[in-house]
């Protein structure tokens, strides 16, 4: 009992608060990027719901636009934690900071601390995007299940965290990640059910849709946001949620541990 | 002239390194405009779920019965304008920041040659990305020749974007994340470009805009030609008086970031 | 030649407009063939006036001359007969070899490219990099982008070099290498301006120098001339001591040391007092020896009377 103090908890929890907080000064310092970000996001709205709006009657814009903003918002969460995140190990070598994180034994922690960027970043265009589709398009921005919400949103950021985590891992060593990260994020999404809800998915993508951790969580915020239907019955689809979401932070840790090992063996070249 | 053509060479030269060192690029570039196209036809998948007769209304807003061909002659259009525009807007900022366009400067080397010669290979490599991109479509019965004039269409239609990427990249020289003109200008092309919805699909005031996007004319042209042979010569005659609009003006907004240079020292990095 | 330039930096933070004089009627000549120091601390206006006489910016008053071309007039003339190095760990293409940096930049100044790459081999060679030409230039040390940005302005041949502190960060072993360089340049006939605020360097390669600080000269003169303007000799005592004294220097193994200006004929005195007060204060004296004043000595003198001594 005496090793869990709340002073040696907060001891062991420091490299991740201290991540937390210089992520979070980091992205305030990028104001040119988050003015260009708040003019674009609009733009990029705009499109999407003009591409649907091609193929669909007036009458049933209004509750696919519904549904859009929510995937706006998803598609945000995911794409900031596969960049940010996706790229941290590979930025941190770069910069010649891993050596001095991994001296200190939080990798892990130090990467699960960025966190507070996605969520700082996702709150901020969530309810921009909010208020956009809302004062825009008029679209009924009210979350049926709030707390619901909340519950798989925790999980949709722990999914998101795994696999980015794992995904800065596999590509530690390669030198174009974000090629691959420009590969890789659209057919992710599409597939777990991130930009258009996984039960309006044609079959084929629908089995896929199943086998990726990533939907479950995703699936259950937007059911408790605009009471769509879930891909799987309901229960199913919330202990599967809780599952990946576990897996994906355990599996993370491993993947990060074999990381520092590289590192410490020295099997990872230097970039100096 | 000898001159003239040794500078054009010497940052052709260097920028072709550039490209040839990070090839990955060229395999997401060939990749992407059918990852868009395909996303745009699973949104009218999606919608027939939900409205079976979405691929009417589809054909009814834009008067195409290829979904996919119809994405994918904007998207074609698309990335090779969202890279030209990128690598032109945040050309000056780039140097900058590697401490090179001060070397540049203490050259006798023309500015206005290597302003726009840095980033002109670019063309020419979205060019050959879009060239093999495409090439399947040869397969699907269009013509070589149709293939041939479509391209050259893009090519033309992809020069005024390398004039207005420059005049992004002078009037943003104080901005140190020089990369924000870069996604300001695809996210505003993407709106109003009609990449992946017809021009008139907009809201009035929105197709003012579009007015004077280059990359309105190249869609509309090479679409009329993809589709119905014929070659709209007011839209050819519009993207040429614009490439020679926006690429003066991207020159002549050059002496904006030398006189910064001059008079403040502030855009060196040493 | 610099005559008289003037240069102020102005800057707006928030609402309040800041003006800072970087160059307060700088002027200095350097002769064909010699290597000038501009000698100073940080901030001392030397980058300033090495932008202002490789014409890439303009002063607010004055005037300078290269090679006989006015920089202000004639900047394409100008620009034809330097060689330029700014901060040396920048100024180069990342994903660019060595030599292909260079020959890029050989390009850029007229020559072919079969010219070029003859030319990147034979200074690549000199610089002693031919091992490392096809690494890129992200994976060059500091020492080798020192190298790489002196081959650099060898590319065209010019006849004036202006270099911009070439040896900073560099460890000694590569600083030599640098400062070997140059001589060997100067031997060839070539005319370099040579910032620095490392006064040995200065000492050992400048055949002339000028001392700046705060945009102004303070005092010009060759080695010997700058030496003389302290007059005497300098008493040097090196010790290990707890006590802190005003004037010691700390050095970075621990040990301390005393720099005490006297006229000549009054060394021993200085330094016997200098040893008594020491030892009654527990120090542990290391070395004691009496020494002509270096370059270091004369500016700390210089900065105590800030008046202009050209």
């Amino acid at each position: 009992m005496g090793a869990y103090t709340p002073r040696k908890l907060k001891e062991a929890l420091c490299p991740a608060l201290i991540s937390a907080w210089s992520e979070v000064m980091i992205y305030f310092r990028y104001r040119a990027s988050m003015v260009i970000g708040l003019i674009t996001t609009p733009m990029w709205v705009l499109f999407f719901v003009l591409n649907f709006n091609l193929f669909l009657p007036a009458a049933y814009r209004a509750a696919v636009q519904r549904s859009l903003m929510w995937s706006f918002i998803f598609l945000e969460m995911f794409s900031e934690a596969i960049w940010n995140l996706g790229m941290s190990l590979r930025r941190m070598k770069e910069m010649g900071i891993i050596e001095h994180v991994i001296a200190t034994g939080s990798l892990f922690l130090t990467l699960l601390g960025r966190l507070s960027r996605i969520i700082t970043d996702t709150v901020i265009y969530g309810f921009y995007m909010i208020l956009f589709f809302y004062i825009a398009l008029g679209v009924d921005i009210s979350i049926k299940s709030p707390v619901l919400f909340i519950v798989s949103a925790m999980m949709a950021l722990a999914s998101c965290f795994g696999f980015s985590s794992i995904f800065s891992s596999i590509s530690y060593g390669r030198r174009n990640v974000a090629a691959l990260i420009n590969i890789l994020q659209f057919p992710v999404m599409i597939a777990s059910g991130i930009i258009l809800p996984a039960w309006i998915l044609p079959p084929q993508l629908k089995i896929i849709a199943v086998a990726s951790p990533l939907t479950y969580p995703f699936d259950l915020m937007r059911s408790a946001a605009t009471g769509e239907p879930t891909l799987l019955d309901f229960h199913l689809e919330f202990l599967l949620s809780l599952l990946s979401a576990t897996f994906m932070l355990l599996l993370s840790k491993k993947f990060i541990d074999r990381v520092e090992k590289k590192e410490m063996k020295g099997e990872v070249p230097g970039t100096l | 002239m000898r001159r003239f053509l040794l500078e054009i060479s010497a940052h052709m030269y260097k920028e072709i390194k550039y490209i040839m060192r990070d090839p990955a690029w060229l395999v997401v570039f060939s990749i992407f405009p059918y990852v868009m196209a395909a996303m745009s036809c699973l949104m009218g998948i999606a919608s027939s779920y939900i409205s079976p007769d979405a691929f009417s209304e589809f054909q009814r807003n834009t008067g195409s019965s290829n979904a996919m061909l119809y994405f994918l002659t904007g998207y074609g259009i698309m990335f090779p304008s969202f890279l030209v525009v990128s690598v032109a807007s945040e050309n000056t900022g780039a140097e900058i920041a590697s401490g090179t366009l001060e070397q540049i400067f203490v050259s006798p080397a023309k500015r206005e040659l290597f302003i726009l010669f840095s980033s002109f290979p670019y063309i020419l490599v979205a060019m050959l990305g879009l060239i093999v991109s495409y090439a399947p479509l040869l397969l699907m019965g269009i013509s070589i020749l149709d293939f041939l004039i479509a391209m050259t269409m893009v090519f033309i239609g992809l020069l005024p974007l390398l004039g207005l990427g420059v005049l992004a990249s002078n009037l943003t020289i104080k901005v140190k994340e020089y990369w924000s003109a870069a996604n300001f200008l695809q996210a505003f092309l993407t709106l109003f470009s009609g990449f992946a919805y017809p021009i008139s699909f907009l809201p009035e005031w929105m197709r003012l805009v579009s007015h004077v996007l280059p990359t309105s004319y190249a869609v509309e042209l090479v679409r009329k030609y993809v589709e119905a042979h014929s070659i709209s010569y007011s839209n050819l005659y519009g993207i040429v008086l614009m490439a020679i609009a926006y690429i003066t003006a991207g020159v002549m907004s050059f002496r904006l970031v030398e006189k910064e240079g001059e008079r403040s020292g502030s855009i060196y990095s040493s | 030649m610099a005559r008289e330039l003037v240069k102020i930096y102005r800057t707006k933070k928030g609402r309040r407009k800041e003006e800072i004089r970087a160059l307060d009627g700088v002027s200095f000549k350097a002769e064909k063939g010699e290597i000038f120091g501009l000698l100073g601390p940080n901030g001392a206006g030397k980058t300033t006036t090495v932008k202002i006489l490789s014409t890439i910016l303009t002063p607010d008053s004055g005037e300078a001359f290269i090679d006989g071309k006015s920089v202000l007039k004639e900047k394409e003339d100008v620009r034809k007969v330097i060689g330029v190095t700014f901060t040396v760990e920048k100024g180069f293409y990342n994903k660019l070899t060595g030599k292909e940096n260079l020959i890029y930049f050989g390009v850029l100044r007229g020559m072919s490219f079969s010219d070029a790459r003859r030319r990147a081999d034979e200074l690549l060679d000199l610089v002693g990099l031919s091992d490392d030409k096809n690494r890129l230039f992200e994976e060059y040390s500091l020492g080798m982008r020192a190298k790489l940005a002196i081959a650099r302005t060898l590319m065209h041949d010019p006849p004036v070099l202006i270099l911009d502190e070439p040896t900073i960060g560099l460890d000694p072993i590569a600083a030599r290498n640098v400062r070997n360089l140059l001589a060997e340049l100067r031997k060839e006939g070539k005319t370099i301006l040579l910032t620095t605020h490392n006064m040995r360097e200065a000492e050992e390669l400048c055949d002339k120098i000028s001392m700046i600080d705060r945009g102004r000269i303070i005092l010009s003169g060759t080695v010997d001339e700058l030496k003389r303007f302290v007059g005497g000799k300098i008493v040097v005592i090196d010790f290990l001591a707890d006590i802190e004294m005003e004037n010691a220097i700390k050095k970075d193994n621990g040990v301390s040391e005393l720099r005490i200006e006297c006229d000549k004929g009054n060394e021993m005195d200085i330094m016997y007092e200098a040893l008594t007060y020491l030892r009654s204060k527990g120090a542990r004296v290391i070395k004691a020896q009496v020494e002509e004043p270096s370059l270091e000595d004369v500016f700390v003198k210089v900065m105590r009377k800030p008046q202009v001594v050209a």
